[in-house]
């Protein structure tokens, strides 16, 4: 009865997946550089993903006295020394160069840079400040009018194709036209974004609507065979719990009581605190939440000058009567960041040849902590780069891989399957990203420990095994359910990935905290993880020295 | 526990689905109001999940993804409020529907 997608193909020197700033800068490099391009949106351009989100702080060594080697040093430090000093030097010495660059492409950039380091343990002040739907305005608006770039809009990449060892391009799923193009290409970057969507409460779901955050890029790159590195570093932050503002990033963090009406959190410690956040954790995970924010009748202090996005985003929870000045918050602990990702080196090449990756889905420049004012430098640097790259490589090849049709045919056949599927199949997508979520939330959160880490992974393998059962509703046009079923497979592999380097990074580093091992190992080593078929081989492999 | 009633336009050509209406009830905390744009959101991962609808948030209300047609003016789903005991009815925009809520561009 249900009619089967129709499928086309696309040929490119350069296929970028992903339009958020990371992946709209490379296909802007990849096109200058002279590369036929596809640029392969999840959504219409600019209304998808985080980079509109994003507050817009760019940090930079451009204050007198401070320099792209200090900038590194501070940012190592912070990262407790797990960053790959290779990428971390390369950012720093890129971004201000970068931003000038942003620039000129038309993007308001401002570069009067507040006196006061964005943190206390930055040695100097360094946040310019362009917002994220700025950037993206930028972007889109030039790749708009190049005749060498094909957007594909409200196009989900479900697959890479891998061809004697090589990523030859990528399975995408078009959900306007339901149409499956077959997207080969002589190099493919890998723009993906996060995995925020793995945890229940998540900042990466502004107002407690997803952003698609899914974790495919990860998923993707490990069944094609790439190497993903410390998966285990997830940064948590204070957000509210529920209500119209649950996700948002705009509190203040202090005045804190649980259920019994006890402070509880660690004096003297500052904003954007890990100590803090954990106080928190700790509360709601041990049973003493609900953990409340109450400020009526406090003094609201509106003397500190904000960024315009965080103005507007306060002015939000204002209107909404959402802030603790006006009615008493309830907060969680919600995911915020992956500093881990797919492995690249500093031309953001990753493990497998053809393959490239950039932005928040690549791994190691921000170690075990990310300061705040550094994903766009690396979303704009590794982007530009990847692009640069991937176009480099792409136009010395004479011709486009041929794919490989037996794994076109299975990727195909496995859609089809989906949509198909109400006749065999009975299980339902979110059931399976429910259960992940409860997984993460429960075992791989904020604390971890031997016991919880290997439970929750057995129930993935439960979860995994209920996979092939999936079914969803009827229809080829925009059918969320379809696209509910798709990313439910993204997550249940990254959710493995996440929980497979978690139980082997045994100390507690950065935003890993471990309960059965507390301290710091003296060994500083990477988790290095690959997908095999009987699930994922693990290497401690050392962090490289860093350059002086 | 009080509900938000919602009559959401629906309409698949591609699946011969003729426009119409449902209706759907979406439970609220007492304490708090819900946008449009989260019911729906519940809507489609609790009561309906063929719902078509622009799926996403920038949260700072400036995307206009999720611009619909609601109680009549055009208006972002993500800062239009509902309440319990009020029904609220949300159209998608001008434009060639291609499922739902959502009109292709």
């Amino acid at each position: 009865m249900s009619d089967r997608f129709h499928i086309d193909t696309k040929k490119s020197d350069v296929l970028v997946i992903g339009a958020g700033g990371a992946g709209a800068r490379a296909a802007l490099a990849a096109a200058m550089a002279g590369a036929a391009v596809t640029l392969v949106s999840r959504s219409p351009l600019g209304q998808g993903g985080l980079t509109p989100s994003g507050n817009g702080g760019y940090h930079a060594a451009m204050w007198p006295g401070d320099s792209p080697e200090i900038h590194a040093e501070d940012l190592i430090s912070m990262g407790c020394y797990l960053n790959d000093p290779d990428l971390v030097y390369t950012m720093t010495s890129e971004a201000p160069m970068r931003a000038k660059e942003l620039a000129e492409f038309g993007a308001k950039v401002n570069f009067n840079i507040p006196p006061k380091p964005a943190e206390p343990q930055m040695r100097f002040p360094r946040s310019l400040f362009c917002p994220g739907r700025e950037i993206l305005r930028t972007l889109n608006g030039k790749l708009r009018g190049m005749s060498n770039v094909t957007i594909l809009e409200n196009h989900l990449a479900t697959r890479l194709l891998v061809s004697k060892g090589r990523v030859v391009g990528a399975v995408t799923l078009g959900l306007s036209d339901g149409t499956i193009r077959v997207c080969t290409a002589k190099t493919v970057v890998l723009a993906a974004g996060s995995l925020g969507e793995l945890y229940p409460l998540t900042s990466q779901e502004p107002m407690g609507v997803p952003t698609g955050s899914t974790g495919t890029g990860y998923a993707m790159a490990a069944w094609a065979g790439a190497e993903l590195v410390d998966m285990e570093e997830i940064q948590f932050a204070i957000t509210p719990a529920r209500g119209p503002n649950r996700g948002m990033r705009c509190l203040p963090w202090a005045k804190m009581v649980n259920a019994k009406g006890e402070e509880f959190v660690t004096p003297g410690e500052g904003p954007y605190s890990d100590i803090v956040a954990r106080d928190v954790w700790r509360e709601i995970s041990e049973g003493r939440g609900p953990v409340i924010m109450d400020l009526r009748g406090e003094l609201r202090d509106t003397s500190r000058k904000m960024d315009p996005v965080t103005e507007l985003r306060g002015k939000i929870l204002d209107d909404m009567e959402a802030m603790p000045w006006q009615k008493p918050v309830e907060v969680g602990i919600g995911s915020l960041y992956c500093m881990g990702g797919v492995r690249i080196n500093k031309d953001t090449q990753t493990s497998l040849p053809g393959l490239f990756a950039a932005g928040e889905v690549s791994g190691n420049v921000h170690g075990g902590r990310r300061v705040s004012g550094n994903a766009f430098p690396e979303m704009i640097v590794f982007g530009a780069r990847a692009g640069e790259a991937a176009s480099k490589e792409a136009l010395a090849m004479l011709s486009v891989p041929e794919a490989d049709q037996d794994q076109v045919n299975s990727e195909v056949d496995y859609l089809n399957t989906l949509v198909e599927g109400s006749k065999t199949g009975s299980v339902d997508h979110r059931e399976i990203r429910k259960e992940v979520r409860d997984i993460m939330y429960k075992d791989a959160h904020m604390f971890r420990n031997e016991t919880d880490l290997t439970a929750g992974l057995q129930r993935i393998d439960e979860v995994k095994a209920m996979l092939p059962k999936l079914a969803c509703g009827q229809g080829l046009i925009y059918n969320l359910d379809l696209v509910g079923c798709i990313d439910a497979r993204a997550m249940v592999t990254t959710a493995g990935a996440v929980l497979t380097a978690a139980l082997a990074r045994k100390e507690s580093r950065g935003a890993h905290y471990r309960t059965d091992y507390p301290e710091l190992s003296t060994e500083v080593n990477h988790t290095v993880l690959r997908s095999m078929d009987d699930g994922w081989d693990v290497r401690l492999v050392p962090v490289s020295p860093a350059r002086r | 526990m009080t509900y938000a009633t919602l009559e959401v336009f629906r309409q698949d050509a591609s699946l011969g689905i003729a426009p119409h209406f449902d209706i759907f009830k979406v439970p609220l905390d007492e304490k708090d109001k819900t946008t449009v744009l989260e019911a729906l959101e519940y809507i489609l991962m609790n009561l309906d999940s063929s719902l078509g609808f622009r799926r996403y948030c920038c949260g700072l209300q400036s995307c206009n993804s999720c611009l619909m047609e609601i109680d009549g003016k055009a208006a972002p789903a993500c800062h239009t409020l509902v309440e319990g005991g009020r029904t609220t009815r949300v159209k998608p925009l001008e434009g060639k529907v291609a499922r739902d809520l959502i009109v292709d561009k």
